[in-house]
């Protein structure tokens, strides 16, 4: 049984495993284009990367918005995958918690450009109402990317969630109840204690998806919403290549170190 | 205030918060598509006016028609692709435990947590080095990789859900385990595959990050050309059309999908 196994073996070592070889290797030269010296690999591009305050504060900035947006998720998540986890008739809810996934960021960064222009929809509602009197600038800053972002990354986090709380008996929560604890004491001392396996999975997953994201960075962020995904994306538009897989290895180190992070997380969790 | 009433009144405030989110998930979308049936040429929410022409508009707009033709293409044959791949790699993974399994199942399923823009530039140096080049084909490979393992999910879960006695039973009444697998266990694993089918598809359908790496002014899929649009600032109503006609495609698929397997099932951690 294990020869079938073979196919998709050589092609995700042809055409994922080798791709990721090539972007290491070419982050140890400089630009063919430069001229014979470029031949023999050099250190420069991770000189240039740590080297450079710039680059440091693209890095900070790119780890804050996740942190940012993480937080944001799991608070607006919980609750709802509370919902859907204790609902008997979640159909409906599922649709509707997916189906923002399947549509494509490219779609609902469109919507929010239009409710979030100087002249979209928030705008014209606020200044309709007369709360403010100069429209607001919504986009093309951190607060565009961060509404956005969260929006692209909250059904990870709900979904996450509520594979776990699904897993914890109701009757804990009745018991808690009947011996008096009132609505925060039950989320404090007994369903956010157990759901801790799903809020790691879930925060992992959304801060992994948020520090590599950069559709929605370029189409709602402004000139100084630089992240690493956009700075990567930036250079290869430029054909700095080599820099740009230097850059590469650095994001890629970062989510690796994630996952280890969270796995040795759960291992000790799983040993106590 | 009772308890009863306190109990109530809480489970009505979580209902009308759910709401609320469940509005904001949507939001964006309903703008979206909203826009694509206003009279005006400028995209705004709520549309002035009701006007179908700016559908004409989209259809009759040669970039459009391609890159729809282009993304339409390359998502059904990436499920084809990832059907052979992912099938087989289901079945030598499903019942029998060997050394390394979890290892390898991890190793297969990893392309779903790399950032697609990590795998993108990695496969633009990787065609660019290995002299292929930025073709088609390299874009359908790419677009196997990523979608290959959400159909090696839902197979697996399936199969490794099917009672095992089905297929020892074929094999007691004579049948060679070919002809088992071919009777007895694929009929059982199609659900698994029609679901994981429909999420490749979705997959490569909708796909940005790696695909805006590869392709060309020749081969532009549907999401990168409105793509190309939205980074101009080019939100004009034709755009808000062709959006709205991909969500239109993208839904009625999620809809099958949700109807073959269950849309709750291929969310859970193990489906």
């Amino acid at each position: 049984m294990v020869f079938c196994l073979i196919p998709i073996l050589v092609f995700l070592l042809a055409f994922f495993v080798l791709p990721f070889g090539v972007m290491l290797y070419q982050s140890f030269y400089l630009s063919p284009l430069l001229g014979p010296e470029s031949s023999l690999p050099t250190l420069a591009n991770y000189i240039k990367l740590f080297g450079d305050a710039f680059y440091l504060k693209v890095v900070l900035q790119t780890l804050a918005l996740g942190v940012v947006v993480t937080l944001l998720a799991l608070i607006i998540a919980y609750p709802v995958a509370y919902l859907l986890a204790r609902t008997r008739s979640r159909q409906l809810l599922v649709f509707l918690i997916i189906s923002p996934l399947v549509v494509g960021i490219v779609i609902r960064s469109y919507g929010w450009m239009v409710l979030l222009g100087r002249a979209g929809t928030v705008n014209t509602f606020l200044q309709a109402i007369g709360v403010i009197e100069h429209p607001l600038a919504l986009m093309y800053n951190w607060f565009g990317v961060t509404v956005a972002l969260t929006h692209v990354l909250l059904p990870y986090m709900i979904l996450a969630l509520a594979s776990v709380i699904e897993g914890i008996p109701e009757s804990l929560e009745d018991a808690a109840a009947v011996l008096g604890a009132g609505w925060w004491a039950r989320f404090r001392h007994v369903l956010f204690p157990l759901s801790l396996e799903g809020v790691g999975a879930g925060v992992t997953l959304v801060f992994m998806l948020a520090i590599g994201s950069f559709v929605s960075v370029l189409l709602l962020g402004g000139s100084d919403t630089l992240i690493l995904p956009l700075l990567i994306y930036q250079q290869v538009i430029l054909i700095n290549n080599n820099f740009a897989a230097a850059l590469g290895v650095y994001l890629l180190v970062i989510s690796i170190a994630l996952l280890y992070v969270q796995a040795c997380a759960f291992r000790i969790r799983g040993a106590a | 205030m009772t308890a009863w009433m306190r109990r109530n009144g809480a489970a009505l405030l979580l209902r009308l918060y759910c709401g609320a989110v469940l509005l904001f998930l949507s939001l964006p979308i309903i703008v979206a598509v909203g826009v694509a049936f206003g009279a005006d040429r400028i995209a705004r929410f709520p549309p002035a006016g009701f006007s179908l022409r700016w559908f004409a508009a989209a259809l009759t707009e040669q970039t459009f028609v391609g890159a729809l033709y282009t993304s339409l293409q390359l998502a059904a044959l990436t499920t084809l692709g990832s059907l052979l791949l992912g099938l087989p790699a289901a079945v030598a993974l499903g019942r029998r435990a060997f050394p390394g399994r979890a290892g390898l199942e991890t190793l297969l399923l990893s392309p779903l947590t790399m950032p697609g823009v990590l795998f993108g530039i990695s496969m633009l140096f990787f065609l660019g080095a290995s002299g292929l080049g930025l073709t088609w084909w390299g874009l359908l490979a790419a677009h196997v990789v990523i979608a290959t393992p959400y159909l090696l999910r839902t197979t697996l879960a399936v199969y490794r859900g099917l009672d095992p006695g089905l297929e020892e039973a074929a094999l007691v009444l004579g049948a060679s385990p070919l002809q088992a697998f071919r009777h007895v266990t694929l009929p059982l694993l199609r659900p698994g595959l029609a679901a994981g089918g429909l999420f490749a598809f979705l997959t490569s359908f909708d796909n940005v990050p790696v695909s805006i790496f590869l392709t060309t002014a020749h081969n532009n899929t549907l999401p990168v050309t409105i793509m190309s649009y939205l980074v101009n600032q080019d939100f004009d109503a034709t755009v808000g059309a062709i959006s709205a006609i991909q969500v239109a495609i993208v839904l009625v698929l999620l809809y099958l999908l949700d109807r073959i397997y269950g849309v709750a099932r291929l969310t859970s951690p193990g489906g």
